[in-house]
């Protein structure tokens, strides 16, 4: 397990209006070298948890937004490659990872779990650190 | 192992996953449903599995599993089940009169009328769609039990939505045959047996067709049960989301300038929309779009 967290400002973008008069606020949570294979889950805040991917440091990353401003953490650093994650948060606020992990010429899906991640234990989260089973 | 993860939980908060096998091109679910981890082989015909997604429905012995992935050997969207079905049965009884019997049939053919006889757990695979479709896919439930699915049609560049509607059921026709010889001399008997599934139906339809767009699909439903994508346009390079929430599927542009909107990811909640996506170019970015219905 590897895990550490940092506070985001994202850059936000203005606001657009689409042909379908739908008002878009944008923002760029964390770069450079990050975002493919992103999965997107929402928790009974209605706060934004998101898996994906850094291909430039070869990591699982998680960012959310549960506490007010978006963090951003390692979930897992072992990966030599990575991809396709899938994300879901259940109503105790445990935040679950499906995801493909590419390490020493093998190629795993791996299961990674935290049980603080609905901001008001977001410490605990990031000093816990995930739970990460290969299966 | 582990290509084309989907995750979902159940009411329990267990995990169930559904993937391809990357050396076998088998798609595989695994779940620790039962307390530990458990792996079962769904479908091993040619290659399949890859776009998987998956959704749960129910806890414990009602428990079913949905879903929807590309069959690669056949470029077509696939679909599996893993749940109770029910199994209804009609019977067909025929006598005939052998070489040597003049006595009376009981009746030249009788009918025991449809009912339903059992139920039955299965795995149960079906083709949703086919003709070089089915990457990408993305399927949710509603809350009338029906499947909606998004994915992309790679032989015509366009993105497509599917509804199933209605639950799977084995119909079984057994047909019963009876042949005598002499008075009440029953010479034999013969049962044939026809099974067929049935019970559901697909539409699917092509959603937006301006330029190659489609790829890195993702569906939400919002609790009317009303459809939200998020997906990628080939052609101009952007993030676009389309619904059918004010009735038809209209399409917009939500994010543009560059090359961004690929791996998308949306959800729907309180009548707002969230995507996550990521921004190759100008910033290679994990980026954040939020819209308030």
């Amino acid at each position: 397990m590897f895990f550490y967290g940092c506070q985001k400002t994202p850059s936000s973008d203005s606001l657009e209006s689409s042909k379908a008069n739908i008002s878009w606020h944008k923002s760029t949570i964390d770069l450079p070298g990050v975002g493919e294979f992103s999965s997107l889950a929402l928790d009974t805040n209605n706060k934004s948890h998101i898996s994906y991917f850094d291909k430039t440091n070869r990591n699982l990353k998680y960012a959310t937004n549960a506490s007010g401003s978006w963090v951003t953490t390692v979930v897992d650093s072992t990966l030599n490659e990575g991809g396709s994650t899938s994300i879901k948060v259940d109503p105790l606020g445990g935040v679950h990872i499906a995801y493909l992990s590419y390490a020493s010429g093998v190629r795993m899906l791996k299961y990674a779990f935290n049980n603080g991640g609905d901001g008001l234990s977001l410490l605990l989260m990031l000093l816990q650190g995930w739970g990460i089973t290969v299966l | 192992m582990g290509d084309y993860c989907s995750l979902a939980l159940d009411e329990g908060g267990k995990a169930h996953i559904s993937y391809q096998d990357e050396m076998l091109k088998d798609l595989k679910y695994a779940t620790n449903a039962s307390g530990s981890w458990v792996v079962k082989a769904v479908d091993t015909e040619g290659d399949v599995g890859t776009y998987t997604s998956i959704a749960v429905e129910g806890i414990g012995a009602g428990q079913k599993i949905h879903i929807t992935y590309r069959d690669e050997t056949n470029k077509a969207l696939k679909y599996a089940y893993y749940g109770k079905i029910d199994v209804y049965t009609t019977e067909i009884k025929h006598y005939e009169r052998g070489e040597n019997y003049e006595g009376d049939l009981p009746q030249d053919k009788i009918i025991v009328p449809r009912a339903k006889t059992e139920d039955k757990t299965i795995w149960f695979l079906n083709t949703f769609d086919s003709g070089g479709v089915g990457k990408y896919s993305s399927l949710k439930q509603d809350s009338f039990k029906n499947l909606h699915v998004a994915y992309y049609d790679d032989a015509f560049r366009n993105l497509k939505y599917a509804k199933k509607t209605g639950e799977v059921r084995e119909e079984v026709i057994k047909t019963h045959t009876y042949k005598y010889k002499g008075e009440n001399d029953e010479e034999w008997s013969e049962t044939n047996s026809e099974k067929s599934f049935e019970g559901i139906t697909i539409a699917h339809q092509t959603i937006d067709s301006d330029g190659n767009v489609g790829e890195y699909a993702s569906l939400a439903l919002d609790t009317a049960g009303k459809v939200h994508i998020a997906y990628f346009d080939a052609t101009k390079y952007n993030l676009k989301y389309i619904s059918n929430q004010s009735g038809p599927f209209i399409s917009s542009v939500v994010d543009s300038g560059g090359h961004t909107g690929i791996y998308t990811s949306i959800a729907v909640k309180n009548n707002k929309v969230y995507i996550s996506y990521h921004q190759y170019m100008p910033q290679d970015s994990l980026r954040f779009a939020q819209a308030e219905k």
